[in-house]
């Protein structure tokens, strides 16, 4: 017996296959056994692989802004020599005292390859996965969130860090760079958190035609919720989405009853929404933030959604997940 | 309603478990409203819950390599002729966070991309990305060779100092959280977080 790897098209495709050829006295015939690998296995069970044109992703996003890389190369160049004939730094940099002001460092990278770095990292939470398919976009804008927990402390959301659903109990303050007339939307969604249907989200929080970056001048098409991650079920994701209008657009589609308390109102679908409106707007940021489980939320399920669901779900949902990895 | 084999609230009848639909009755004096229905196979499809909650499989198996692979997240730390590059990958290989002396935001402060003074500040940045992107335990190779080397060891000390722990907390099987086993590991959505500190988080 010998291991043969031929590109046969057993499989389908023209792919060099795993097979193993074997030889028998009682069979007087070869017979090529095919023993695929755990990732050709995975590609047979991936219905994208069958049709790759329908499936591959597309960038809906705002167009690349920065100038082109000749005229900065110039100037940069020009700082570095002077930055190398500095003797102050020198000699800071080789005594260890040079410490970089993270937050220039911080605000230049949202500039440069800053946006890219986050489309990587959304990908890897399976954001545009789940919101828009086969869709992804490159954020250019960046989203300053954060939540006022009390008068000391402030909790902001940045990409994926952990916040506490009582720390989220009221509307968060938002901030990012726009021309004063231009039309944004803000869209909050948990791709994790819709109970009855596994291919939706619930929708916690959508504001249309914000005019400039002032959050209050929109219209709430969906008032605030704070997020309500079931005991047991893990973290859920919680992300923000800013949409960079064309012009103004009639939200009456998606308006729902304030407050909206029923979860059955709150399911959503940011891909529908958005092929509806993909002529009007466009993607430009997003920041999320992961949330658990949390004792306030006790409250909150039997008062304000009036609801038995925050009993524990036991170790057979547990289990299902462990098998399911 | 809730899953088959599950406590159930007092006095409540299953109906429908079986089927998709999730279907609710009033039994007891406990009215159940429209919110009370839940899909009794829901599925939590954010792909870092099973790292977060410790259940997630580590690949193993790779005994006999030099490097491991027994790791959720990986801290690496390249040092080229020219830059330094610092970064933390994920065991499927994709560089989830990084910070390197080509990016402008981080040459521009620096004189010189290669030296030790440059990796402590890598480090210092490449602490606050992780822990703004949700990270804050990360597996390393690069332990062994602190006490050799000047650079890894600063590397290392800003990580920390960032508040990054260098060591992943351990997978947590299912067969150790049986009611017989010996040793039961505190089960992280057990531990009520009241009395426990947040990990450290850029306040701005």
């Amino acid at each position: 017996m010998w291991a043969a790897k031929h590109s046969f098209s057993l499989l389908g495709g023209t792919k060099p296959v795993s097979l193993q050829v074997t030889r028998s006295k009682w069979w007087k015939k070869i017979i090529h056994n095919v023993y695929p690998t755990l990732q050709e296995r995975f590609e047979e069970l991936d219905h994208k692989q069958k049709d790759p044109e329908l499936y591959a992703p597309v960038n809906i996003g705002l167009p690349k802004r920065r100038p082109p890389r000749r005229e900065l190369l110039e100037s940069r160049l020009q700082h570095l020599k002077e930055l190398r004939k500095n003797k102050t730094l020198e000699k800071e940099a080789w005594k260890g005292n040079l410490k970089l002001d993270l937050d220039q460092v911080q605000a230049d990278w949202e500039t440069g390859t800053g946006p890219h770095q986050l489309r990587v990292l959304a990908q890897h939470y399976g954001i545009f996965d789940h919101l828009f398919g086969n869709a992804y976009f490159v954020p250019r804008i960046f989203l300053n969130i954060s939540y006022d927990y009390d008068e000391d402390t402030v909790s902001p959301v940045y990409r994926g860090n952990t916040i506490k659903p009582k720390e989220a109990a009221s509307t968060p303050d938002i901030q990012f760079h726009s021309d004063p007339d231009s039309l944004w939307t803000l869209i909050l969604t948990n791709p994790d958190g819709n109970l009855l249907d596994n291919d939706h989200e619930c929708l916690h929080w959508f504001v249309g035609n914000i005019v400039g970056g002032d959050t209050s001048s929109g219209e709430v098409v969906c008032d605030y919720l704070q997020p309500f991650p079931p005991r047991g079920t893990g973290y859920h994701r919680m992300v923000f989405v800013l949409y960079k209008q064309h012009q103004r657009i009639d939200f009456s589609k998606y308006r729902r009853e304030q407050p909206c308390l029923s979860l059955k109102d709150r399911s959503f679908s940011t891909l529908d929404m958005y092929q509806e409106q993909q002529d009007f707007m466009t993607p430009a940021g997003i920041a999320w933030y992961q949330a658990d489980w949390d004792p306030s939320l006790t409250d909150f399920f039997h008062n304000t959604l009036s609801t038995w669901i925050c009993t524990e779900i036991q170790s057979k949902l547990i289990k299902r997940f462990y098998w399911s990895v | 309603m809730l899953p088959l084999g599950s406590v159930c609230p007092l006095g409540v009848r299953l109906l429908g478990v079986c089927s998709r639909v999730p279907v609710v009755t009033c039994v007891r004096g406990i009215t159940y409203g429209e919110n009370d229905a839940v899909n009794p196979n829901f599925v939590n499809r954010n792909p870092r819950n099973m790292e977060m909650l410790r259940l997630a499989r580590k690949p193993e198996g790779w005994n006999l390599e030099a490097s491991s692979r027994t790791y959720w997240y990986k801290l690496v730390l390249e040092k080229s002729n020219r830059h330094s590059t610092g970064w933390v990958e994920h065991h499927t290989g994709t560089p989830v966070v990084s910070a390197s002396t080509r990016e402008w935001a981080i040459k521009q402060h620096l004189y010189s991309t290669t030296d030790t003074n440059a990796v402590y500040n890598i480090g210092c940045i490449l602490a606050r990305r992780c822990l703004e992107s949700g990270i804050s335990e990360v597996y390393t190779e690069l332990d062994q060779y602190a006490e050799s080397s000047g650079k890894i060891q600063k590397f290392l000390s800003a990580m920390k100092e960032g508040g990054v722990e260098l060591k992943e907390p351990r997978f947590i099987h299912e067969l150790s959280v049986g009611m017989f086993s010996r040793r039961r590991p505190a089960l992280p959505w057990q531990v009520q977080e009241e009395g426990v500190s947040s990990p450290p988080s850029p306040i701005s």
